[in-house]
């Protein structure tokens, strides 16, 4: 208890230092918490994808189509279940700024093989139904303020319409991933009939993007990736085929060299904020210094004031760290709001690893403080020599 | 007054740590800044040099980028009637082009990423005089062979000539590498339209580049497609699309690149505040002494600010200096999902001027304080806390 009455005084001390001090730590891990952030949820997602479903595009590039009669020939590939076509949009509604992300598939399998997306049954039902229905994850149903029942105007910058040009009109009959326990970072794409689109498309007709597999048995993934290109190789449609994680890894690798220079910047906010609360430290002790050679007098132990102010320099570091981390996670979903994803969180993991480098850190900045105060020379301390 | 500040900045080196924390804090504060700015400048500048003033883009109507857009060979038969056409020994100056993205592999086993691959007839090479092949020759038509852009072969493997590479279930050779002033295009591929068309089962072309005779003719000449029922393309000045192009793209960076700075600079600054708080703190008996011998506050707070400027100038610098040695340069690869873009870092003088005046601010905000309160504090007790 004495301690804390001790810890408390020291910190309280010089209230500006102390208050400017935490502001430094908490803007470095507001920094800390929003981009490492942003590349630890593109690692999240990595995770998330699933080990038996894989893609089959073509193997010049995922713009590009392939034949959607390799269906056939995909389904009688040992260890097959499901290949499910799909044939990318790349819309948008209104305005090219509110880009539209999904495509045209097979509805029925694709639900099927891909249980991260969920529609209630008479939702299900009317989508199968309905040649110009369309569903949309409910992320994206609430950004443009869709409704069920709603003729959704979308502009299409791959596919023309033979009577509408650019123009395809769809039915939003159902919404995917509105229930509370549903996983949003599924419910930001928008999904129809490849039928709807492949009979009014004006070219590419009975050409798709990709194929989704879903297999049996995640440990025959690698040899069914084999034999599917193996199968299409030497013709004029050679294919490409991953699991979904290696997928979506080139896809996000296609962001360029981003995550590198994230860890650069991070680094140089780092070890600037060491820097600074290691001389603050340094600078609060040697204030102290006849002070502590009175609490040697009276009896403390020189490892116990050692203690006494690492402990003080945890305090500081692990309040701004708070502070920081909670001001990061009020932000973060707005960060990647502005990228048009919806609802995504910042990961817990990165708290915990930013309250481990704001204790790292405060036992790096005060051990030259805390050594210098265990070793200090009473006499010398208490006549405030400043030893440097 | 001079004299007193030579003399504050003089007794700098006996508060060394305290002072390299204004230093180190302005200095990643302007080295961030001054990289990505560098970064953001970089790109606009390579895409926006590809432009020629003379030309002018053909796509599909609606199309946002060449690899999205169509364009039959009947619509190109019409183009080639629009008015206003340069004409070189009797041919119209139209270039129809393939615009693909495939993808390859990365240096050093990282896996795949896309990369623009343009295939062009003849006339391509007419219209693009500026593409000149500094390796190597010209692919021959109606063969698997490609020339590279000189700005990929920093990022991708196996491209040197002779080296071959593996799209549409052909291998093509690598027969030549091309440069075009370090504009866009030198992050491309380039192989012959038609054995392209082949080799990735097409029929129609992607856009087609025009070179106008005169461009007060653009007008008349883009009125005469959006008149035309046979057509639904658009009609763009280079100039104006790859400008456009290279805004969006640069205001992303730029925009990262003021939020993160300013984020950082809040905390240097805070930083700052504090070691100029303790600054004048240990200076409070010679502060007062001074007052007690006539000079006024004005001094004070100048020989603080001064301080403070100084320090931060020379974080200012050292930011840049890190800025400059570590990424002036440097290739790195600002593309999408469409294809690579690979941009020489500059660090240039704007940028660090930017930086610089950064750096200032950072350093007046943080002395302004503290300055005053050296400036109000009674000379009596000035001189009985300091002693």
């Amino acid at each position: 208890m004495k301690y804390l009455i001790l810890i408390n005084a020291g910190l309280w001390r010089r209230p500006v230092r102390t208050v400017l001090t935490i502001l430094a730590v908490a803007v470095a891990f507001v920094l800390f918490g929003v981009m490492h952030g942003v590349v630890s949820s593109f690692d999240s997602a990595l995770d998330r994808m699933s080990d038996t479903r894989l893609r089959v595009t073509s193997r010049a590039s995922i713009l590009e189509t392939i034949p959607i009669s390799y269906r056939t020939r995909l389904l009688q590939v040992e260890g097959v279940k499901l290949a499910v076509p799909i044939a990318i949009f790349l819309g948008y509604y209104q305005s090219p700024v509110n880009r539209v992300t999904g495509g045209g598939l097979d509805l029925a399998e694709f639900l099927e093989v891909m249980p991260e997306i969920r529609v209630p049954p008479q939702e299900r039902e009317a989508l199968l139904s309905s040649r110009t229905g369309a569903v949309a994850g409910v992320e994206l149903a609430e950004k443009f303020g869709w409704k069920v029942g709603d003729r959704i105007p979308l502009k299409s910058m791959l596919w023309i319409n033979e009577d509408t040009g650019q123009d395809w009109n769809f039915d939003l009959v159902a919404i995917a991933n509105a229930g509370s326990e549903d996983d949003r970072a599924f419910a930001q794409e928008f999904y129809f009939h490849y039928d709807y689109l492949d009979q009014a498309r004006k070219v590419g007709k009975g050409r798709v993007h990709q194929f989704i597999l879903g297999i049996d048995d995640a440990g025959s993934a690698d040899r069914i990736a084999q034999e599917v290109d193996a199968m299409f190789a030497n013709s004029s449609d050679e294919t490409s085929t991953l699991n979904e994680k290696q997928y979506l890894q080139n896809s996000l690798r296609q962001l360029g060299d981003i995550e590198s220079f994230v860890y650069y910047i991070l680094a140089s906010v780092l070890f600037t904020l060491l820097f600074m609360t290691a001389t603050n430290m340094t600078q609060a002790i040697r204030e102290r210094t006849s002070e502590l050679g009175i609490m040697r007098a009276l009896g403390f132990q020189g490892h116990g004031l050692a203690l006494l102010i690492v402990v003080e320099s945890s305090v500081l570091c692990l309040l701004g760290a708070i502070l920081g981390l909670a001001i990061a996670a009020a932000v973060f979903p707005s960060v990647f709001a502005s990228f048009g994803i919806q609802g995504i969180d910042l990961d817990s993991g990165v708290f915990g690893l930013g309250l481990l480098i704001a204790a790292a850190m405060a036992v790096l900045a005060s051990a030259w403080p805390a050594w210098r105060v265990s070793s200090l020379s009473v006499v010398d301390a208490i006549a405030g020599e400043n030893r440097r | 007054m001079f004299k007193i500040t030579w003399m504050n900045l003089q007794s700098i080196p006996h508060r060394l740590g305290l002072s390299l924390v204004i230093c180190i804090g302005t200095a990643s504060v302007v080295a961030v800044l001054v990289t990505v700015l560098s970064m953001a400048t970089g790109l606009v500048d390579t895409v926006a040099s590809g432009a020629d003033p003379s030309r002018v883009l053909v796509m599909r109507k609606g199309a946002l980028a060449e690899s999205l857009s169509s364009l039959s060979r009947e619509a190109m038969l019409v183009i080639e009637t629009a008015p206003g056409i340069l004409e070189v020994d009797g041919r119209r100056a139209v270039s129809p082009e393939i615009v693909v993205s495939v993808d390859l592999p990365l240096i050093g086993g990282n896996g795949n990423a896309a990369v623009i691959l343009r295939g062009l007839t003849g006339s391509g090479w007419q219209v693009r005089p500026e593409l000149e092949i500094v390796e190597g020759r010209v692919f021959d038509s109606g063969r698997f062979e490609v020339v590279v852009g000189r700005a990929l072969q920093s990022q991708f493997a196996d491209l040197a000539v002779g080296d071959t590479v593996s799209f549409y279930s052909n291998s093509w050779t690598v027969v030549g590498v091309f440069e075009q002033h370090g504009a866009v295009s030198e992050s491309q591929l380039i192989a012959d339209a038609r054995t392209l068309m082949s080799a990735a089962n097409r029929n129609v072309y992607n856009s087609a580049t025009v070179v106008m005779e005169d461009m007060g003719e653009f007008d008349a000449f883009k009125m005469s497609l959006d008149e035309n029922p046979q057509l639904t393309v658009e009609a763009f000045k280079e100039t104006v699309y790859y400008e456009r192009q290279a805004e969006s793209a640069g205001q992303i960076l730029k925009f990262v690149a003021y939020v993160i700075s300013a984020i950082m600079a809040l905390g240097a600054l805070f930083g700052a505040v504090n070691t100029m708080y303790t600054a004048v703190a240990t200076r409070t008996a010679e502060i007062a002494t001074l007052r007690a011998l006539g000079f006024g506050g004005a001094a004070v707070v100048i020989s603080v600010l001064t301080e403070a400027l100084a320090l931060s100038l020379i974080g200012a610098g050292f930011g840049a200096l890190v800025s400059w040695l570590l990424f002036n340069g440097t290739v790195f690869n600002a593309g999408g999902q469409l294809g690579a873009i690979g941009v020489r870092l500059e660090v240039g003088m704007p940028v660090i001027a930017i930086g610089v005046v950064w750096a200032c601010t950072i350093g007046l905000l943080a002395g302004f304080l503290p300055a005053l309160r050296a400036a109000r504090l009674p000379v009596a007790i000035g001189l009985r806390i300091g002693a």
